[in-house]
């Protein structure tokens, strides 16, 4: 099996602006997304695991995050914006049917992407993602440091503290530095999660979605994920003791297995 | 009478924040005051230069730079180690066992809520999840 070391990054012009992604294996594309204010670093333990399952995964930087330039220097403030700007990402590098899968805004991207171009895709996999999710207020005013002066350290500690309880304290804090590179994009990122509600256009997904739920993650209720799988035709919920807000960084061995055995059982990934 | 009205808590809990080393570095450039308040039960922390130098279990005259508030129960639930200080101060309600319906998604509800100066507070994050976890600690 591949090391996180044969991960190799790329840069690729997408909607006018420098976006880095992350790539490894053949077969199946498979695009992941990214959590609030972090980058394609969270999937650096699972891509060699997806790769050994047959798995041509891209990782990308989403716009104005860690290595990729924001659009036009202005953060996203909708899930539907950084939806649409992966669908150009995926025409950009010619991927047919690809699976989408991503957590938290990444998971909500997946059902927007999804809600937007389900004849595109084979498959979707959300992680932490909801049809709708206003589970905080929009944190606008969180943007100017002169307004909210901790706000990095408001955010690190959403993060780290939605991490699964046993999680050991090295992947903490690399956890923490995911999400030292991206503070003003993160705000839209939230911003993004409150106003995000596509659930009443889930209906028409006709392919195969998998929402996948940490037990211990507080931002995602288990109420609103069963709701989001119910409004999809081939919705399917699995939720993970043990596990917080970052399930591919937690638990890589066991999302990719959950990946590619939900792949295989629809037909979309060869046995 | 909560468990914060216990003195000997009080003189524990002080100790223990001057003995916090990140508790120390994160207000070391703050000069003020934070008040705890269990139900009616309160504590006033005096902190100057990364040190609390006096504390009371009553309201100051000087006033509080910013509070942390709310009820007993909800408190508790940080003590227990049932809820990370995260989930039970930033605002949003993500349960529902008292709404199967989901009538109330999307409210700004907080189980302990921070009030009073809040771009202190607000700069004063870290220092507050140390605060937080370091009553836990005491009062196991």
């Amino acid at each position: 099996m591949a090391s996180p070391e044969a991960i190799c990054g790329h840069y690729i012009e997408v909607n006018g602006t420098r976006t880095f992604y992350d790539e490894l294996g053949s077969g199946q594309p498979l695009v992941c997304i990214h959590t609030a204010g972090a980058s394609s670093l969270e999937y650096r333990y699972i891509l060699p695991l997806y790769a050994a399952h047959g798995f041509h995964a891209y990782a990308l930087d989403l716009p104005g995050h860690s290595r990729s330039y924001p659009v036009s220097w202005t953060q996203h403030r909708s899930i539907h914006e950084h939806a649409e700007f992966v669908h150009a990402f995926v025409q950009a590098l010619g991927l047919e049917n690809p699976v989408i899968t991503g957590c938290s805004i990444g998971g909500d991207i997946t059902l927007d992407y999804a809600a937007h171009h389900w004849s595109e895709i084979a498959a979707g996999i959300a992680m932490e993602g909801l049809g709708r999710s206003p589970t905080f207020p929009r944190p606008s005013h969180l943007v100017h440091p002169a307004w909210a002066p901790g706000w990095q350290d408001m955010m690190e500690r959403a993060a780290i503290e939605s991490l699964g309880r046993e999680t050991p304290e090295s992947l903490r804090q690399e956890l923490r530095w995911q999400h030292r590179n991206a503070q003003v994009s993160a705000v839209g990122d939230l911003e993004a999660w409150a106003g995000h509600d596509v659930l009443a256009s889930l209906g028409a997904v006709s392919r195969p979605l998998l929402v996948i739920r940490g037990e211990d993650d507080f931002w995602v209720p288990s109420e609103l994920v069963e709701e989001t799988v119910a409004a999809l035709p081939q919705g399917e919920a699995l939720h993970l003791p043990g596990i917080g807000h970052y399930p591919m960084f937690e638990a890589p061995q066991l999302i990719a297995d959950a990946t590619a055995d939900f792949c295989r059982r629809h037909g979309v990934l060869a046995d | 009478m909560s468990f914060l009205s216990d003195p000997t808590l009080q003189q524990k809990f002080v100790a223990a924040l001057n003995a916090n080393a990140a508790f120390v570095t994160q207000t070391t450039v703050f000069d003020g005051s934070i008040q705890l308040e269990v139900d009616s039960d309160c504590l006033w922390l005096k902190i100057y230069k990364g040190k609390v130098i006096d504390h009371q279990s009553t309201p100051s005259a000087f006033g509080y730079t910013f509070k942390l508030c709310g009820s007993a129960a909800a408190w508790k639930l940080l003590l227990s180690g049932e809820r990370t200080w995260a989930d039970l101060t930033y605002p949003g309600k993500r349960r529902f066992d008292d709404d199967p319906e989901l009538t109330r998604v999307g409210e700004p509800h907080c189980d302990i809520r921070i009030e009073g100066n809040l771009v202190e507070a607000g700069r004063l994050t870290e220092a507050t999840f140390e605060l937080a976890y370091t009553l836990r600690a005491v009062a196991a």
